[in-house]
């Protein structure tokens, strides 16, 4: 399954009285707009999982003892070498049980991961470093040096962070995974 | 220069990096090749974060985009400023508009405007040169030239730079007539940005074009280099001997004996004095013996040609001998030549 590459074939249909929409993927493109709609239409279905995303960094603060508390406080400005911390909340706002859950976080171009930052539990980790065609593990990715010899990839390649789900996520349920990121 | 409020410690951009920045600005000399880092993201850039789940119920897969996330770069300042002439530039004492080559970067990641200024009164150094004006490079080839190039005005001309933008300034300077030898002395050029400066870290709120926060860089948004000049003098002596030969096998200094005089020319100090010329009368009641000038042994002809001496042509009843360039410290020149007592 490709990012971006949705057909979307949807149907409404009266299912124990609940509105259901179904994507049937195969080609073709879809506009940001029908995920817009599909989203809000979600939150009430069953088997629904909602994900919020939140950018943050840490900052010192000076306690009134001298000392120095380290805080998370939302990611509003950073500049170059400010590290990201991005940590993505899942719940399963629906009635049934959600299998096989994936989540993908693409990252923003600008932002370098830091490497062994991504966590998650209950969920394996793995990474891309073409555009998220493929994911692997750290030690098994390889990618193209200038003069076209393969080379063990670094942080620095990776463009997705995928955590895979290993156990169904029951009704009710929630928790998040996160990572951090280095602004070039 | 705006005064820059400290808000709780941020990291900002790290130390290794701003090295590398100053490795870029050599490249643009060719002198060394270092990996490109210009400053980082431009300011004002939105980092956009969106993740994406996606499950199944059963026979269908669904999937939905999280909210995004948007984070602003802010504007980090920094600057840096490298002399680039190879070696300390040789003077003499009394020269004026001796030129020092800096190059000026802006390493933060948004335009910048800087001001300029020099300081000679540092410790370390012999001598304390006097500064007569900063130079932009206004024709960009590097070289100093009056016409061509802008003299530097605080508060009036001070260059504005884009991210990682370079510039060529001239720090110029007259050196003090009393200075010795070897005597070294230092110039810097400190440039400061006009954004912020002070401690790394401090925060002026929404001082960037996009509204942004400005954020003084691990630079501390100022910069300074010190080029050198040493003073190279030469000082040039002569010492005149003279042996006496009589008709009768003695050495007294009678009608009719032979003088050879001998003139020893020897230099000392850094320098070189250029186009030395030594001259000797022939005293009187004496007779210079045609034929016998002589430099370091080998013959000179009494006639002003393509050889270094002369008798009598440069100056009547005189010895010319013109040596050029004579390095300080290089061998000694030996003049000789006889003349008999009438």
């Amino acid at each position: 399954m490709k990012r971006n590459a949705w057909t979307e074939e949807i149907r409404f249909t009266k299912e124990g009285g609940h509105a259901m929409v179904r994507f049937s993927i195969a080609l073709a493109l879809a506009g940001l707009a029908l995920l817009a709609v599909t989203g809000i239409a979600r939150a009430a279905e069953e088997g629904s999982i909602e994900l919020k995303a939140v950018a943050e960094v840490e900052v010192e603060v000076l306690r009134e003892d001298g000392g120095t508390d380290v805080e998370r406080v939302k990611a509003s400005t950073v500049v170059p070498g400010d590290e990201v911390i991005y940590t993505i909340y899942y719940t399963n706002v629906g009635d049934k049980t959600a299998d096989k859950v994936v989540v993908t976080n693409p990252l923003p171009g600008e932002m370098v991961y830091v490497d062994g930052s991504a966590t998650g539990d209950g969920a394996a980790v793995t990474f891309s470093v073409d555009g998220g065609k493929t994911y692997g593990i750290p030690g098994d990715l390889t990618v193209l040096d200038a003069d076209g010899n393969e080379r063990p990839a670094t942080a620095d390649d990776y463009t997705h962070i995928r955590w895979t789900f290993q156990t169904p996520v029951s009704s009710g349920e929630g928790g998040y995974v996160d990572f951090r990121a280095r602004l070039a | 220069m705006t005064a820059a409020t400290n808000r709780a410690t941020r990291t900002s951009g790290n130390g290794a990096r701003i090295l590398l920045a100053a490795g870029l600005l050599v490249v643009a000399f060719g002198l060394t090749a270092a990996p490109a880092w210009a400053g980082g993201t431009p300011a004002c850039t939105e980092i956009l974060n969106e993740a994406r789940v996606v499950w199944t119920t059963g026979a269908a897969l669904d999937t939905l985009a999280s909210g995004t996330t948007s984070t602003v770069v802010d504007q980090l300042v920094n600057v840096s400023v490298v002399w680039q002439d190879a070696a300390p530039i040789a003077v003499s004492p009394g020269d004026t508009a001796r030129v020092l080559t800096f190059v000026v970067t802006n390493t933060g990641n948004g335009e910048d405007t800087f001001s300029l200024a020099t300081l000679s009164a540092l410790g370390d150094d012999d001598f304390d040169p006097i500064p007569t004006g900063i130079y932009l490079d206004g024709d960009a080839n590097g070289e100093f030239g009056e016409e061509a190039d802008e003299a530097y005005v605080s508060g009036t001309n001070d260059p504005t730079l884009a991210a990682g933008e370079a510039l060529v300034v001239f720090v110029l300077s007259d050196i003090p007539p009393g200075v010795g030898d070897g005597d070294e002395g230092v110039s810097r050029l400190v440039v400061t940005s006009t954004a912020a400066s002070g401690t790394p870290g401090s925060v002026v709120p929404g001082a960037a074009p996009c509204g942004a926060d400005v954020v003084v860089g691990t630079s501390g948004g100022t910069a300074g280099d010190d080029g050198s000049y040493i003073a190279s003098t030469v000082s040039v002596s002569v010492a005149k001997s003279a042996t006496v030969a009589d008709p009768y096998g003695a050495a007294d200094p009678v009608e009719g004996a032979v003088v050879t005089y001998s003139l020893v020319v020897t230099s000392a100090g850094s320098g070189t004095a250029l186009g030395v010329t030594v001259t000797d009368a022939i005293p009187e009641h004496t007779t210079y013996v045609p034929g016998t000038l002589a430099l370091d042994g080998e013959a000179l002809t009494d006639e002003a040609d393509a050889d270094a001496g002369d008798v009598g042509s440069t100056t009547p009843g005189t010895v010319t001998v013109d040596l050029g360039d004579v390095a300080g410290g290089s061998p000694a020149r030996t003049i000789t030549f006889d003349v008999t007592i009438e």
